[in-house]
């Protein structure tokens, strides 16, 4: 798996999310009691930007609809989403966030709910 | 403290025992979970019931809550096909009475059992479709592509949503609505006229202030005749909202609401028997801020009695009832809404209503009662804390975009 480096330490902040990108996959960056989570930025709802929700106890809200994914596995902790979002491996190291990829992650971010996207707009 | 109880029958296999069984045995409860479904199909959520799934874009499992492989793995004794008919209680120790004459023993017990779409006295047929249930679901689902015109009485939430689907998929829609503008007591007047604005410009033949008179089937379709017209389609929904479904907790002497319907519980969804709690649609718990029972019947309440009554079952702290949030997707718009309506208060806007892009926030003495939003699902997530924790708002700071409304949280935290 290879680590890409995506930001400054610093621009992700305590109880904030952010909107990053490796190549086409689109990430979103939490920090939460002072570790950093990534996730796919796709609600595995209906799509809309994980980027624009929030930071929470319990998991990473959506905005949209309210689901909560947990920090480390992706799983939905609350409704309406019932599947787990793609969750990368995270290193912090020298003032940087580091954002594990491997392609069976990539393909698993990149695909979406063919139907019909609700994406909240982008923070 | 009362001990953790070691068997738990939730009765009713919705969105609030789904939340709540789950959250117990992620906690580690390691007691008896019996969850009794008077339907046939696995759990599932109803939000997707009029948008998604009647579209056709998700099938069962996108909609399926409390997966019966998951069920299995975890211990959890899923019942469906099954109804239950009354509780007897002996101080903490309970009976399930089953409509087959079996009983089952729990030391607590988890009311969940929802309501049903309210009927109109004689309005039924191939052509009339109530939707409530996945097979109601099914069955609007597989007419609705072949119609060429829907009529639709209500244009509640459930009406508007199925009129919305029913656009999309490029349905006639002729929406009856009673009262003067659609979901007026919710949104007040203006946000009203701007809701029924969506619906017109989207192709809603909405008319409103109507009285229905009869329905008749016809060979071809369905006449609804109201008081001042008349509307021709091949298929009526119905859509005039929902009756609880207490009649359980009224055989088996539990304390319901005489007007509204609905159980009566406390801040912690505990009804008058100990060990008996009740959740989601069918409860109506009390709210220390508003100092009066309230029964809401949205997904998110649900959920989050769901999660009290799990917490409260674990011997953990309750949390207080939060405002009552909602979303509805309609056309490409997501809609949401947060807290209580109340008549007297002052609009403010966010954005712009004219792009369909905006936070309303309703105000009165100087704090926000309630937002509602078009794609604007982030205000409403910063509305809801400034409502639940009743911080005073500047109205300026409310409309400029500049000002980052979570910063009004923060202000008051620093």
């Amino acid at each position: 798996m290879e680590f890409h480096d995506i930001a400054r330490s610093g621009q992700v902040p305590e109880g904030v999310v952010r909107r990053m990108f490796v190549g086409e996959v689109e990430i979103a960056v939490a920090r939460h009691d002072g570790t950093v989570y990534a996730t796919s930025n796709y609600c595995t709802h209906l799509d809309c930007l994980l980027s624009s929700g929030k930071v929470t106890e319990e998991g990473l809200l959506c905005s949209c609809h309210g689901s909560v994914f947990d920090y480390e596995t992706g799983e939905p902790l609350s409704p309406p989403a019932t599947r787990p979002v793609p969750v990368f491996p995270v290193r912090e190291e020298n003032g940087r966030i580091l954002v594990g990829i491997d392609e069976k992650l990539a393909k698993a971010a990149l695909q979406r709910r063919a139907a019909r996207s609700r994406r909240g707009k982008p923070a | 403290m009362t001990p953790t109880p070691a068997t738990l029958v939730a009765v009713g296999a919705g969105q609030a025992t789904a939340t709540a069984v789950r959250l117990l045995r992620r906690r580690g409860f390691d007691g008896r979970l019996v969850v009794l479904g008077d339907e046939p199909h696995a759990p599932y959520q109803r939000p997707p019931l009029s948008k998604e799934y009647l579209r056709g874009e998700a099938d069962r499992d996108d909609v399926t809550v409390l997966d019966p492989a998951w069920c299995e793995s975890n211990d959890v004794d899923l019942r469906l096909g099954t109804r239950a008919e009354r509780i007897s209680s002996d101080g903490g120790a309970h009976r399930v009475h089953l409509a087959g004459g079996e009983e089952l023993r729990a030391d607590a017990v988890l009311l969940a059992t929802g309501v049903r779409a309210r009927r109109l006295p004689g309005v039924a047929g191939d052509r009339v479709v109530y939707l409530r249930t996945v097979d109601d679901a099914d069955r609007l689902r597989a007419l609705l592509p072949s119609a060429e015109r829907v009529a639709i009485i209500g244009a509640g939430l459930i009406g508007s949503e199925v009129a919305a689907s029913a656009r999309d998929l490029g349905v006639q829609v002729a929406c009856l609505e009673l009262a003067p503008l659609p979901l007026l007591g919710q949104l007040g007047p203006r946000m009203a006229r701007v809701y029924a604005e969506m619906h017109r410009e989207n192709g809603v033949d909405l008319r409103l202030a109507q009285h229905v008179e009869a329905v008749t089937e016809t060979p071809s379709g369905v006449f609804v005749r109201t008081a001042d017209g008349a509307v021709e389609a091949d298929l009526l929904v119905v859509a005039v909202g929902a009756v609880p479904n207490d009649e359980l907790a009224r055989a088996s002497g539990l304390p319901v609401d005489p007007e509204a319907g609905g159980v009566l519980v406390d801040a912690e969804c505990r009804t008058a028997a100990e060990g008996v709690f009740a959740a989601g649609d069918i409860a109506s718990r009390f709210d220390p801020a508003a100092g009066r029972h309230v029964r809401v019947e949205h997904s998110d309440n649900a959920t989050r009695q769901g999660t009290a009554v799990a917490r409260a079952l674990l011997g953990q702290s309750v949390p207080a009832p939060e405002p009552s949030w909602f979303w509805s997707d309609q056309y490409e718009y997501g809609l949401q809404f947060v807290g209580a309506p109340r008549p007297d208060a002052e609009v403010v806007v966010r954005g712009s209503v004219d792009d369909r892009d905006f936070a309303a926030f309703y105000v009165a003495d100087g704090r926000i009662h309630a937002a509602f939003a078009v794609d604007r699902g982030g205000d409403v997530t910063a509305a809801r804390e400034l409502i639940a924790r009743g911080i005073p708002v500047p109205e300026a700071a409310l409309a400029d975009e500049d000002i980052d409304l979570l910063d009004l949280l923060d202000a008051v935290e620093a």
